[in-house]
């Protein structure tokens, strides 16, 4: 006995009815615009033949203002488990060509249910925004269809990694969805992101804006930090989709995907002294300190467009994944300040969860002074950093390259902070403040004496830096594993996080934590 | 294009609001004053209906190299009237112990410099002017 032609045409006749339910003319203008499809973004995402799709014949339940004979295929998402790079990963795609992509009741259970089971199995989960918002015709099923994703997006974070597209509209309450996950990309055109718009702003406040400046890609990946990544299209985000994967692991409980070389390459790497600039006062390129130090010279860069003063980057090392935490002197002298202590710490907590080991590269002439930093709260934004860093139990490693003053010292993750092995340039100058704040505080009145002469002066800061400016005192005190040639950072790093990767760091049962937010 | 700051008292309801203003000597620009005489003109001429919102005028304006962070100006590398090209080293800050190399941030020609060398400038004043 065979099952009978007419069922199978039945199923054919359904999925037909699913798979090709976009007018073709609809499909042209989006691909015209620049856009793919819901179903054409998880074909790029997804090996060939790999996706499994979850719930295609899902029906909406809305009896209300007409919807009960309205068909929405797949209820406006499609949800499933495909492979990336030979890995399974889940994914949901909101399909705006079906009722604007609106978010009802089905819509959202049929997101729960791939979060679920992402979650069970322990595997990534990608999200693609693509939605006007709630479906209003739902009304409060919708609300509580929002609360039910957030509410799995908490329960998945820190379990599985969690990366948002967003490839169209992402308004109000949706907003918060990709907001509770790991990273957010934007596609630069065609996307928007915000809780208010500029009408709802106009008719509350009377101030005149535009999405512009408020919720395109640029706003957020500039000036808001709300996001991680601009891609240039839909392909260029699943691009950037896959080079992350490509550094986590499938959940929190297995290693990162390290590649570690049979061969452990040790050569000396003379041009990193070159790029080390005599005068300590000329600010050297942080990046390309990095460039000479991680696999191929490539590293992939979380929030390049905000708080430049501090680069965050996913590397690999001799083959170990590697979350590199360094300051950057060309962006406001590579002060510490709220944006990069949000930033930094955001990052150092998201690589601990994912067993990402981290390295700190230090060159911070200290906290960004200002009355602004004051009143904005950089006690709490920057103890965030010292919090973050403590917290984790991850193999660290600092390199303290050039400037390391004072609080921002221990901000950066010294050995009392953490860390398990700290190497120092002999350019470093580790020091609890700079000569000139110095002089002022310890010579005072030998200064007065000398009637404030500035030859007095200059000679104290001359002889404080000779002393002090220097990686020696902290050496001789103990809390450098190491001083090194430039030109051995590289090997001397790789052999350090080699031989890190089996390190357990246990800490006192609790809930968690209370970070300060 | 030759332009100058003014210092500006506004009174709006009977409070006084001391603002800063470029003032462009060519036409269609944002503001245009002849005389010390004009110095209190009605709110409306100069920035809409809110006066608060003259005041970023001074330093945001199209042009205005901004400082990114307090210190003391170590060099001026260029002079007024120059044409720079964009990303050119206008200025040179001294910060934190460490130099900051303030550059065009797009092409011009230098039109005013508000910067002194010796001199402290705070985050978000007005280092130069590029026309």
């Amino acid at each position: 006995m065979t099952v009978t032609p007419a069922l199978l045409e039945s199923l054919e006749a359904r999925r037909h009815k699913i798979l090709d339910a976009a007018p073709a003319a609809k499909v042209a203008e989006r691909h015209a615009k620049g856009s793919l499809t819901a179903r054409e973004r998880l074909e790029a995402l997804f090996g060939a033949g790999t996706f499994i799709e979850m719930g295609m014949h899902a029906r909406h339940a809305c009896r209300d203002f007409g919807m009960e004979a309205k068909e929405l295929p797949g209820d406006g998402v499609i949800t499933g488990i495909g492979c990336v790079d030979g890995r399974p990963v889940a994914a949901f795609s909101q399909d705006f060509m079906v009722g604007g992509g609106a978010l009802g009741q089905m819509h959202a259970e049929k997101i729960v249910d791939v979060m679920k089971h992402a979650l069970k199995v322990g595997i990534p989960v990608i999200a693609i925004n693509d939605s006007g918002g709630a479906r209003i015709q739902e009304g409060v099923e919708s609300l509580s269809g929002y609360g039910q994703v957030f509410f799995h997006n908490v329960l998945l974070s820190g379990v599985v990694p969690q990366i948002s597209i967003i490839a169209g509209p992402c308004a109000g309450g949706a907003a918060y969805s990709p907001a509770l996950m790991d990273i957010i990309i934007m596609t630069r055109k065609n996307s928007s992101m915000f809780i208010c718009g500029p009408d709802v702003i106009k008719a509350a406040t009377g101030q005149v804006t535009t999405m512009a400046e408020i919720g395109s890609a640029e706003a957020h990946a500039r000036t808001s930090g709300n996001i991680h990544f601009v891609a240039e299209d839909d392909q260029d985000a699943l691009r950037i989709v896959r080079e992350l994967l490509s550094y986590l692991p499938a959940n929190n409980m297995v290693d990162p995907p390290h590649r570690p070389t049979e061969h452990l390459e040790l050569t000396r790497d003379p041009e990193m002294n070159a790029l080390v600039p005599a005068d300590p006062r000329e600010p050297s390129d942080v990046k390309l300190v990095m460039r000479r130090l991680v696999d191929d010279g490539r590293f992939l860069e979380f929030q390049a467009d905000w708080a430049g003063n501090v680069v965050c980057a996913l590397a690999r090392i001799e083959g170990v994944v590697v979350g590199v935490v360094a300051n950057q002197p060309m962006v406001k002298a590579g002060t510490l300040d709220i944006d990069a202590a949000d930033k930094a710490a955001r990052f150092i907590r998201f690589c601990n969860v994912f067993s990402i080991p981290l390295l700190s590269m230090m060159d911070v002439p200290g906290f960004l002074p200002g009355v602004a930093q004051e009143k904005g709260g950089i006690i709490r934004h920057g103890a965030k950093m010292l919090f973050a860093w403590a917290a984790s139990t991850v193999p660290k490693v600092t390199l303290i390259m050039r400037k390391a003053y004072g609080g921002a010292y221990l901000a950066m993750c010294s050995k009392d902070m953490g860390a398990d092995m700290v190497f120092a340039w002999p350019t470093a100058e580790i020091a609890v403040m700079g000569a000139e704040g110095a002089v002022q505080v310890l010579y005072k009145d030998q200064l007065r004496e000398a009637g404030d002469s500035k030859e007095k002066k200059r000679v104290l800061e001359q002889e404080y830096r000779e002393r002090f400016a220097s990686p020696w005192q902290a050496a001789e005190r103990n809390m450098i594993t190491e001083v090194i040639e430039p030109a051995q950072t590289r090997s001397t790093l790789a052999l350090a996080l080699r031989n890190l990767l089996t390190k357990r760091d246990t800490r006192p049962p609790k809930k968690h934590g209370n970070i300060t937010l | 294009m030759v332009t100058q700051l003014k210092r500006m008292r506004i009174s709006v309801d009977g409070k006084n609001y001391d603002v800063t203003v470029e003032v462009f000597e060519d036409a269609g620009a944002a503001v245009r004053s002849q005389s010390p005489a004009l110095a209190t003109p009605t709110v409306p001429s100069i920035a809409g209906p809110s006066p608060v919102a003259a005041a970023p005028l001074a330093t945001a304006g199209s042009g205005t190299v901004v400082c990114p962070l307090s210190g003391v100006v170590a060099a001026i590398h260029v002079q007024m009237g120059q044409a720079v090209k964009s990303g050119d080293l206008l200025l040179t800050l001294e910060a934190m112990k460490m130099n900051t190399a303030i550059r065009a941030p797009r092409a011009g020609t230098v039109g005013q410099i508000y910067a002194q060398i010796g001199a402290a400038v705070e985050e978000g004043a007005g280092l130069m002017l590029i026309a």
